[in-house]
């Protein structure tokens, strides 16, 4: 499986110099050099939001419904989506004039700079976007001792 | 022949354009044709069914959809990739589609128009006589 793991940190002058068609046309260029991946697909662009303790991250899935997306979400706020895009069977009879859709599979791990709390994570699609709202784990700051005389 | 093809100057599918507000993105499409119409296939994510504009004008179709904003300002953004684009593409129909009878239909956030195809044409039956 082709996984891509992103830490949040600033993108260089270099990366933000890059337009997402850009990026695609180089992603392409890429796999053509590496071996031939076993699980082919894209990797899937994503917003993040931080608010509070809340953390929201946004992407795009046109045609993805629930039954087949995956999302899974660690402790150590490691999170992981795999969507497959619903096949378009042909009706009887029908041909393709032209197909310019192309890998209907994304994929994408995306380590946050936080933990989180697993089962407090929600997920929504709709209209092919899906947003996945995450809740941070409360911390275990530090906590003040009271010292009582002997 | 060729039931839709590309008008002019909409550029590239996938191509975007600089623009002040958003960049303009032409969509790509997958195309199909059955005995009876020929579909398009748009992805339109984050496009709600009121931000697709879709008009047939002198026989050109003409795509315009806009996603929802989901900008919030209200939070810190770690992450932007993806950005907010309007989508836009023109294509021109053969004449043997039925111009007044184009619709559309979006689940998933896939747009699919149906172009029917003119009766007469649906109905082409090739006679054989007998010599």
């Amino acid at each position: 499986m082709r996984r891509i793991s992103w830490n949040l940190l600033p993108v260089s002058p270099l990366q933000s110099f890059f337009s997402a068609d850009l990026e695609q046309v180089f992603d392409q260029l890429v796999q053509g050099l590496k071996s031939p991946d076993p699980n082919p697909g894209q990797s899937l662009r994503l917003n993040v939001w931080e608010s509070g303790q809340t953390v929201i991250v946004e992407g795009d899935l046109p045609g993805v419904g629930p039954e087949n997306l995956s999302i899974e979400v660690g402790p150590d706020g490691l999170l992981e989506i795999n969507a497959k895009s619903e096949a378009q069977p042909l009706p009887e009879g029908a041909t393709w004039v032209r197909r310019e859709r192309k890998s209907r599979d994304w994929n994408r791990s995306l380590q946050l700079p936080f933990r989180v709390d697993p089962s407090k994570v929600e997920a929504t699609l709709k209209n092919g976007r899906l947003v996945v709202t995450i809740t941070k784990q409360a911390e275990n700051g530090p906590r003040r001792i009271p010292v009582s005389h002997a | 022949m060729n039931p839709v093809v590309e008008s002019q100057g909409t550029g590239q599918q996938g191509h975007q354009h600089n623009n002040v507000a958003a960049p303009t993105v032409v969509p790509r499409i997958d195309i199909l044709e059955t005995k009876d119409e020929v579909q398009l296939l748009v992805d339109l994510p984050a496009v709600e069914p009121a931000g697709v504009q879709l008009e047939v004008h002198e026989g050109e179709l003409q795509l315009i959809a806009i996603p929802a904003n989901t900008d919030r300002p209200e939070a810190k953004s770690l992450l932007h990739e993806v950005k907010q684009v309007q989508y836009k593409r023109h294509l021109k129909l053969a004449d043997s589609l039925d111009h007044e009878k184009v619709w559309a239909e979006q689940a998933l956030g896939v747009l699919r128009i149906h172009l029917p195809k003119k009766a007469e044409i649906q109905k082409r039956k090739i006679e054989v006589r007998q010599a």
